[in-house]
């Protein structure tokens, strides 16, 4: 009961939102700088990432290095590469910037690769019939085919990186993060709702500004001056690339001591154990509100809240749910298995419902011609249809959270990555790059276990923003 | 205009069509007008006409999927309104449907595929529990629907392994466990070849004649249509144009009431 009424308490603290016009005006600055990093750094991942894309599909020679490279760094979670850039460049928008700009033209590289592989044969084998250079062959024939496949993928990814960059600021990348860790720190949580309230707002603009842009992607081009503008603002001065390998330096070789070591299996345990409940809470919570969100099997009075709620528990990235968890429910796994939970739901929910809605009318409509119930037309027909796209969302989303079970731990949420962010904030870098690397390593191990599961079971198909990054 | 060997005391018509009109979404005109027939209980009727005349279009606004535009259906004297959830329910329960893609669900057993037939007149507490738990009784009652059609052994499997032709057979199995007093086939012959269409018309002949159900099946062949079935009715363009009866059904010529092709509305020659 105690526990209860605290927990009420604390949620209570968050209520009312400060509204009030002058801390909203005041938050059009950190509103800027998360924006102006998230296109500074797209742009810069996308200028940078189309040459290597065009070489991975055009089978270049060291391709497969390549590819293994790019797995490599996709690899680090984006909050592990934004310490990495604090240290080098210091806490502001450029570390944050540099973090998302690293990432993701790691991740759009490898998939523009996949994309160009994918690119109809007859029209490129009859451009290198007539003795056409690769660059030739990329100009003409794999990027004009492709054009419409890269824009509409990278519009997805621009929604991921804004996320990212709200959530780099947590640990210094600057903008709507940084303020967020402020208003907790200082129990000042009515600030923090608004910032919520703000990010949910942005996440949902984006959402559906890409959403036309993606019926003409074209006018996503719009949007280089302004990231053009960004990128100059905030990219860190060559000055800082000196430090920043004397500091690389200064991590090497990575060392664990005795203790370190035995507490290690216990550390990569909770973190398995977060990821693991945190998918299962997220998928239990979508499953009846996947149902309840269903076009044609959920009323629409229905239908449209819970498609609101699964929205903004989207909206809300794991580690700011792990921020604000970790703040009123206090540091440890539950804070984790919670915010992974919570965010979880929100994507589940509705891959769910769109799995129910596209599962093939005919048996449907057959089950439907015996004159069964409603309900019973979604036991028999709608579900065991969506069986197996279910399954690989939830797989593919527990891949996401043992990622991200790294991640929130380094806000405060227990595993190894609390124990990561600890040896940062001593400054004992050797513990932080060897924690660093057994992190990497492990989800290194879980994508390639994962990828292995799906290609025995014929999972293969993915959304496009699965593909993104969740 | 009942078939011979068909008794309906008192001559009530199982099913009554009266100028119908049926525009599907999407559609830009009515895919099938001023079509006005009945039918017997337990009477065999086939539909032909070439691809496009409207045969789906109809079989669909027989069961309620598709909402008449003009005109009426009833079933045993009660008017048919899809906009009416529980009254679209029950008439369903009273039609089996099967569908020219079969349309299965594959991820379940055979057995659990057949009994959805039965989950009109099941209650949804009941339906789940066959789920997860089904009795003796009722696999039994699935096994007797499949021995029907030769398929008892394959009771456990997933639909999903089965054959086409093995998948048609377990739909068919699926319109028997309902139980129905009137069953629609739509083209279930289409993508056969001629040896196993006459395995399947012969099928459903028997079946219908055992259970005493009527049926309604859409047909290419006019041959097929005068071999298997005592009257034909044949659309073009949405309209009924011809309505004959075959005197016996090994005659295939001769047509006892035909009705020359017109574009007028309705081909009216029945019984009622």
């Amino acid at each position: 009961m105690d526990g209860l009424a605290s927990t009420l308490g604390f949620i209570a603290g968050f209520f009312p939102p400060d509204l009030s016009p002058a801390y909203l005006l005041a938050l059009a600055g950190p509103v800027l700088e998360t924006l102006g990093m998230t296109f500074g750094a797209m742009l810069l991942a996308s200028v940078l990432s189309l040459p290597v894309g065009l070489y991975l599909g055009l089978g270049g020679p060291g391709a497969g290095v390549v590819r293994a490279v790019l797995s490599g760094v996709r690899a680090i979670p984006d909050l592990t590469l934004a310490i990495l850039c604090v240290i080098f460049f210091g806490i502001g928008p450029g570390a944050g910037l540099t973090a998302i700009a690293v990432f993701y033209t790691a991740a759009m590289s490898k998939n523009f690769g996949d994309l160009f592989a994918t690119a109809p044969p007859g029209p490129v084998a009859a451009l290198r019939a007539t003795g056409a250079r690769p660059v030739a062959v990329a100009l003409y024939a794999l990027v004009p085919l492709k054009s419409r496949d890269l824009l509409t993928y990278a519009s997805y990814e621009v929604e991921c990186a804004l996320r990212a960059s709200v959530i780099i600021g947590a640990v210094g990348g600057g903008g709507l993060g940084a303020e967020l860790v402020g208003t907790l720190n200082a129990f000042d949580f009515q600030r923090s709702t608004t910032l919520i309230l703000v990010l949910i707002v942005l996440v949902a603009a984006i959402d559906q500004i890409t959403l036309r842009l993606r019926a003409r992607p074209v006018w996503l081009l719009a949007l280089v001056p302004p990231s053009a503008l960004a990128l100059w603002l905030y990219l860190p001065a060559a000055p800082g690339l000196g430090f920043a390998l004397q500091t690389v330096g200064g991590m090497f070789p990575p060392q664990l001591d005795a203790g370190d070591w035995a507490a290690l299996p216990a550390l990569i345990w909770e973190t398995v154990r977060i990821a693991v409940l945190g998918t299962a809470l997220g998928a239990a919570l979508a499953l009846p509100m996947g149902l309840a969100s269903t076009r044609g099997l959920s009323p629409a009075i229905l239908a449209v809240p819970v498609r609101r709620l699964l929205e903004a528990l989207r909206a809300v990235p794991e580690v700011v749910f792990g921020l604000i968890l970790v703040a009123t429910a206090g540091v440890g796994p539950t804070a984790g298995i919670l915010a992974l939970g919570l965010h979880s739901g929100g994507c589940l929910g509705r891959l769910f419902a769109e799995s129910f809605e596209n599962v093939r009318p005919g048996p449907v409509q057959a089950v439907a011609a015996t004159g069964a119930r409603p309900l019973t037309v979604a036991a028999y027909a709608t579900a065991p249809l969506a069986l197996g796209p279910l399954a690989v969302h939830t797989l593919f989303r527990l891949e996401w959270n043992l990622r991200q079970a790294t991640v929130v731990g380094m806000i405060g949420a227990g595993g190894i990555g609390q124990a990561l962010f600890q040896a940062q904030q001593l400054f004992f870098y050797q513990k932080m790059m060897a924690y660093l690397l057994i992190t990497w390593v492990l989800v290194l191990l879980v994508d390639r276990a994962s990828a292995w599961t799906r290609r025995r079971a014929g999972w293969m198909e993915l959304a496009p923003e699965e593909m993104a990054a969740g | 205009m009942t078939a011979p060997g068909v008794q309906h005391p008192g001559g009530a018509p199982l099913l009554e069509v009266r100028d119908l009109g049926v525009q599907p979404p999407g559609a830009a005109a009515p895919t099938c007008a001023g079509v006005s027939f009945s039918l017997a209980p337990g009477e065999r009727v086939a539909l032909v006409g070439p691809s496009g005349a409207g045969k789906t279009t109809l079989l669909r606004a027989l069961n309620g999927s598709l909402p008449a535009l003009s005109g009426r259906i009833a079933l045993a004297g009660r008017a048919v309104d899809p906009r009416d959830p529980g009254g679209l329910r029950a008439l369903r329960r009273e039609i089996a449907v099967i569908p020219q893609r079969h349309d299965l669900v594959e991820g379940l057993r055979v057995s659990h595929n057949v009994m959805a037939g039965a989950l009109g007149r099941w209650s949804g507490a009941r339906a789940l529990r066959f789920l997860v738990w089904p009795r003796h009784d009722e696999l039994d009652e699935a096994r007797a629907a499949l021995d029907r059609v030769d398929l008892g052994h394959l009771l456990r499997a997933r639909a999903g392994t089965l054959s086409g032709g093995q998948q048609q057979r377990v739909a068919i199995a699926r319109a028997l466990v309902q139980r129905p007093r009137l069953i629609l086939a739509d083209e279930p012959v289409a993508s056969l070849d001629p040896e196993a269409a006459h395995g399947v018309l012969r099928l459903l002949r028997r079946l219908a004649e055992e259970a005493g159900v009527a049926l309604i099946c859409s047909l290419h062949q006019p041959d097929l249509a005068a071999e298997y079935f005592p009257r034909t009715l044949e659309m073009r363009d949405g309209r009924l144009i011809d309505d004959r009866t075959v005197s016996t059904q090994a005659n295939s010529g001769a047509t006892n009431s035909a009705v020359p092709g017109s574009a007028a509305a309705g081909a009216p020659s029945d019984g009622a």
